[in-house]
């Protein structure tokens, strides 16, 4: 991955100690790199942690950055390697961690590239696109659940509609937008090799 | 890669009750038998995850969340620089004479900044270090309000940080810990093991001295690893977990855990006792070894109050009060008739 210009300023001010460069940096990346926490842990207060501790470490420890690595691919690369440690201590205490620690500890079934969907600008853009093609019903719902952060329950009960359709139709909207991912990560991997 | 869909209705409705948190048991045993079944079952879960969280989970970290992540964040990187903490030297004022404990409890507040800082230029990062050398013991008060009784040569260490990112001690020797229950797991680091718990009271032996690490549960619940290991053990009440160091073997047995924690105790009360019994919380107490025949250790009852005594003295005292006789030999003090 090629890294630009303004990493390489941002990482050198982070070195001389400026906080308004720690500040940038975790405005940028917070959200994403906490959905990819949520990816392998699906538990909401584990993620934040392990984003905040590893912003921390970074602080503490920023003199031994390197400019010239990624330090994207570094943040990203190290919420993973955390999440699956934690799945590793706290797979034989929920069947869930259990279940996500066989997927992506044992059967590593995280494509290497996964996170680049978080970091993708004109994902976006593709996203809304293949939403405007869904039925109208199916577009709302999705848009509640995804905008106003609304539990299925809540959507079903503002529509007046049975939880079982609010699944069907969210179902239906993310399957079109995981064609539209694949798609985008196909391109992507194209775009690394090329490089 | 199959591009098209061939994943069961109900399947897909279990993922998307998955995705949202609100999956039952039984969803999570079904999705998961599916998962073992197919690679291409794992694959499709994999896109759909990540489609999930790309589109819905970004959404809802928003602006409010970063936002006060950020204060929590920047709040810990200045208090980087917070002074050095101090400890009240008389742990527990209010219940015996100050001048006997000041006496008693040597103990040491240090706070040494990191190798790394003497080596770079980083912030410093303070740990605070307690360490009870000789006599009583030294009852610590936590930022999160747990309470940690810290036994004779025994040290405790944590960062100036605790409590913010994570709430983690290390102990050589011997501790009991009181764990306030909070958001963040607690957890004990000894030389061998490591514990997790939540809120809880458990006692933790691990002189170095020792061939064994005991960690013994009286209340709530604690999970132990053994370092470099994977499995991790659930202790209940009254569960002893006794880590063998030569052998690095766990063995999980069912103990009276007053029996462990007897060193604590301001007063240890003995009301027509099995001598058996006594001993056990004397071992404790005093950190020795007792002998004793088991024939009298069964039959001898006796009726006593320790409180600020001798090994010694107590010693002295169940001498007069029975037929018993006292011998030391090596570390062993041996009772006999």
């Amino acid at each position: 991955m090629s890294i630009d210009a303004d990493d390489i300023e941002l990482v050198r001010s982070l070195k001389q100690g400026d906080p308004r460069s720690l500040e940038l940096l975790f405005r940028r990346l917070y959200p994403r790199l906490c959905a990819y926490a949520q990816k392998f842990l699906h538990d909401e207060n584990d993620s934040r942690e392990i984003v905040q501790e590893l912003f921390f470490t970074i602080w503490k420890h920023r003199d031994r950055l390197d400019e010239n690595q990624s330090l994207q691919s570094y943040l990203f690369t190290s919420v993973k390697n955390k999440c699956l440690n934690l799945l590793e201590m706290k797979k034989n205490r929920s069947k869930q961690a259990e279940m996500l620690w066989f997927l992506y500890v044992q059967q590593s079934a995280d494509n290497n590239n996964s996170y680049h969907a978080l970091l993708a600008k004109d994902l976006e853009r593709d996203f809304s696109s293949a939403l405007e093609n869904l039925p109208k019903e199916c577009r709302k719902i999705f848009e509640l659940s995804r905008f106003e952060g609304l539990q299925y329950k809540e959507i079903a009960a503002q529509l007046d509609i049975s939880i079982k359709t609010v699944e069907t139709q969210m179902s239906r909207a993310l399957s079109k937008l995981r064609l539209q991912l694949r798609e985008h990560m196909t391109i992507l991997i194209l775009i690394a090799f090329m490089n | 890669m199959a591009l098209n869909d061939t994943t069961p209705e109900h399947v897909k409705e279990i993922i998307l009750r998955f995705l949202e948190g609100s999956a039952t048991e039984e969803d999570i045993t079904i999705l998961f038998r599916w998962l073992k079944e197919d690679e291409r079952n794992r694959e499709y879960f994999d896109e759909v995850n990540t489609t999930f969280h790309a589109s819905v989970t970004l959404n809802r970290f928003t602006q409010q969340k970063t936002d006060d992540a950020w204060l929590e964040l920047s709040g810990k990187t200045n208090s980087e620089k917070t002074k050095i903490r101090t400890l009240n030297p008389f742990g527990r004022p209010t219940y015996k004479h100050a001048f006997r404990i000041a006496a008693s409890i040597c103990f040491i507040v240090v706070a040494w900044f990191l190798l790394s800082e003497v080596l770079s230029k980083t912030v410093p990062q303070q740990v605070t270090l307690v360490k009870n050398s000789i006599g009583n013991n030294t009852r610590i008060l936590l930022p999160d309000s747990s309470v940690v009784l810290l036994n004779t040569n025994s040290t405790l260490e944590y960062p100036s940080e605790f409590g913010i990112a994570s709430r983690e001690v290390i102990l050589k020797g011997e501790a009991f810990f009181d764990v306030k229950k909070g958001s963040k797991p607690f957890v004990v680091k000894t030389e061998s093991i490591r514990i997790q718990v939540k809120g809880t009271r458990f006692n933790v032996q691990a002189y170095k001295s020792d061939q064994t690490v005991k960690t013994t549960l009286e209340e709530g619940k604690v999970e132990l690893q053994v370092s470099g290991g994977e499995e991790v053990y659930t202790l209940k009440p009254g569960d002893q977990a006794i880590l063998n160091t030569n052998l690095n073997k766990v063995t999980l047995k069912k103990v009276d855990p007053s029996n462990f924690t007897a060193w604590k105790e301001e007063k240890l009360v003995f009301d027509n006792t099995p001598l058996k019994d006594i001993i056990s919380k004397l071992e404790n107490r005093f950190h020795v070894t007792l002998s004793l025949d088991t024939a009298i250790a069964k039959r001898e009852r006796l009726t006593m109050t320790i409180e600020r005594e001798s090994l010694e003295e107590i010693l002295d005292l169940i001498v007069l009060s029975s037929n018993l006789r006292v011998k030391k030999e090596n570390d062993k003090i041996i009772l006999f008739e």
